[in-house]
């Protein structure tokens, strides 16, 4: 009986969770064809190389009133991830800036290299509908001579600040196929690099098509980090870390070409931005 | 004891699991594959489609589950609708398999991605070429909600078909209620042959007795 009883209950366990496409349907409320949009985006003239520059927009809902409410908590899925990369990806900013009561989000952002720029705000609304995440996208001109610099080719270690960050093994990356890279951090004196967690994750993967500016997003999670990643899919499209200066990076490309990877991570500190050139295979 | 002992175990490790993995797993970027964890069919909310349509699609695909063809499906308008991944707007194989990647630790069961240019399937990741040439004779859905709902329906009533698993239009006597009605059907139906069965064996009994 008490055997019965105990696989009647993983049988319940395992329906609960909804695995295996076992769950009830579930019809999200839906209204009108309409989008979320940036709007009121600051600067709305060329900016100034080297000097402090007041990034500032709001995101306008479906319903056409500001979007105020962004999911909160530990991990890095929430509130709004801001990304600027320069059309070449020789630079790039990456910040989680404040968002005011009525909505206007806004940071102080220094631009070193002129040229045009990519905005990429990778949002995070607080809704129990099917838009848990989504993208939008704008562009800044910084003024000066831009000169694109040539996509340098795969190398295997890249130092920031005096420390050494190495990718090891070349990768062999296809399009659709789940990979996986391993990175150390050396700190100037050669010992592992101690992670601190940086907007909710021990590294940040943030990947680039050459080109397109094809965009995706990735977080390394310290074990059992709240709100980080996913039990399961931890060791597939994210990645995870539990030695000291070793990161587990998992990637899931979309389209082949050549990807700019900006491994960002948080040692002593400091705030390493990593940049490592990947040729994808179809 | 010691036969309950490994059932224990087992049993804490799915609870474990379930516990932890549904809830928090997550992919990063698209939105469909945060959804299609824990349900069976995307549904974007930009596209205006209503929720009469939206259930058509789940009844189609619940019918199709409680057949015991499992598939997930996707409606993707447009770019807005695949987040970090607008690289494969307008991209239904590529898409199906990534999506089906993406899911796969979870979910390795076939996925079908309804884009308005056309269709895509995949399990595991995987393309499936010999569904695939089903799908791609299917008219293409064209960009209204409504038509990449129909789609769906569609292309998940062709590949239930083709593995021998009918799903009737929503709406046809007996979809509608999905596995609850075919279950009514199926019982009743196995009840008439109980029945028949019975009767027959009856009817042989006595013409022995009467031999």
């Amino acid at each position: 009986m008490t055997r019965r009883l105990l696989i009647a209950s993983i049988a319940l366990v395992v329906l609960a969770a909804g695995c295996g496409g076992s769950s009830k349907p579930s019809f999200p409320t839906v209204g009108a064809a309409r989008t979320y949009a940036l709007t009121e985006f600051q600067p709305a003239g060329p900016v100034t190389v080297g000097k402090p520059t007041h990034v500032s927009f709001t995101i306008m809902q479906p319903n056409g009133k500001p979007l105020v409410h962004f999911k909160r908590g530990p991990g890095p899925h929430t509130g709004v991830h801001l990304i600027i990369v320069r059309r070449d990806l020789a630079t790039i900013v990456h910040v989680h800036p404040p968002i005011s009561p009525d909505g206007t989000i806004s940071e102080t952002i220094t631009f070193t290299k002129p040229g045009p720029y990519r905005v990429v705000v990778d949002a995070y609304p607080n809704t129990t509908g099917p838009q848990r995440n989504f993208q939008l996208f704008g562009s800044l001109r910084v003024t000066g001579t831009y000169v694109p610099e040539k996509l340098p080719p795969f190398a295997s270690t890249v130092v920031v600040d005096g420390y050494r960050i190495t990718m090891h093994g070349r990768p062999s990356l296809h399009a659709i196929q789940a990979g996986a890279l391993t990175v150390t951090v050396a700190d100037p004196s050669g010992k592992p690099a101690e992670f601190t967690p940086w907007f909710g994750a021990l590294a940040h993967a943030i990947f680039f098509r050459a080109g397109t500016l094809d965009y995706f997003h990735t977080h390394v999670c310290a074990p059992g980090a709240s709100g980080c990643t996913s039990f399961l899919g931890a060791t597939q499209v994210t990645g995870s870390s539990s030695t000291p200066g070793k990161l587990n990076v998992g990637v899931l490309v979309p389209v082949a070409g050549t990807w700019r990877l900006f491994l960002q991570t948080k040692v002593n500190g400091h705030i390493l931005t990593a940049p490592f050139t990947l040729a994808v295979k179809p | 004891m010691k036969k309950l002992f490994p059932l224990t175990v087992l049993a804490a490790l799915v609870l474990f699991a379930a516990l932890a993995a549904v809830p928090l797993a997550r992919a990063d970027g698209d939105p469909a594959s945060d959804y299609l964890l824990t349900q069976s069919t995307f549904v974007p909310p930009d596209l205006g489609i209503s929720t009469a349509d939206a259930a058509r699609l789940s009844a189609t695909v619940e019918a199709a589950r409680s057949s015991g063809y499992v598939i997930h499906v996707a409606l993707i308008g447009s770019a807005y609708d695949l987040g970090s991944v607008v690289a494969l707007n307008r991209k239904p194989k590529l898409y199906a398999r990534f999506l089906g990647e993406e899911l796969a630790f979870v979910y390795r069961g076939r996925v079908l991605v309804v884009m308005p240019n056309g269709l895509g399937v995949s399990k595991g990741g995987k393309a499936l070429p010999a569904q695939q040439k089903l799908l791609d004779r299917l008219p293409v859905p064209g960009s209204s909600g409504r038509r990449l709902v129909q789609a769906g329906i569609e292309g998940v009533r062709v590949l239930a078909a083709a593995a021998g698993v009918q799903v009737p239009p929503p709406g046809a006597a007996g979809a509608s209620g999905g596995g609850s009605s075919g279950l009514v059907w199926g019982l009743a139906g196995g009840a008439i042959a109980a029945v028949i069965a019975l009767a027959g064996g009856f009817l042989a009994l006595r013409r022995r007795r009467a031999t």
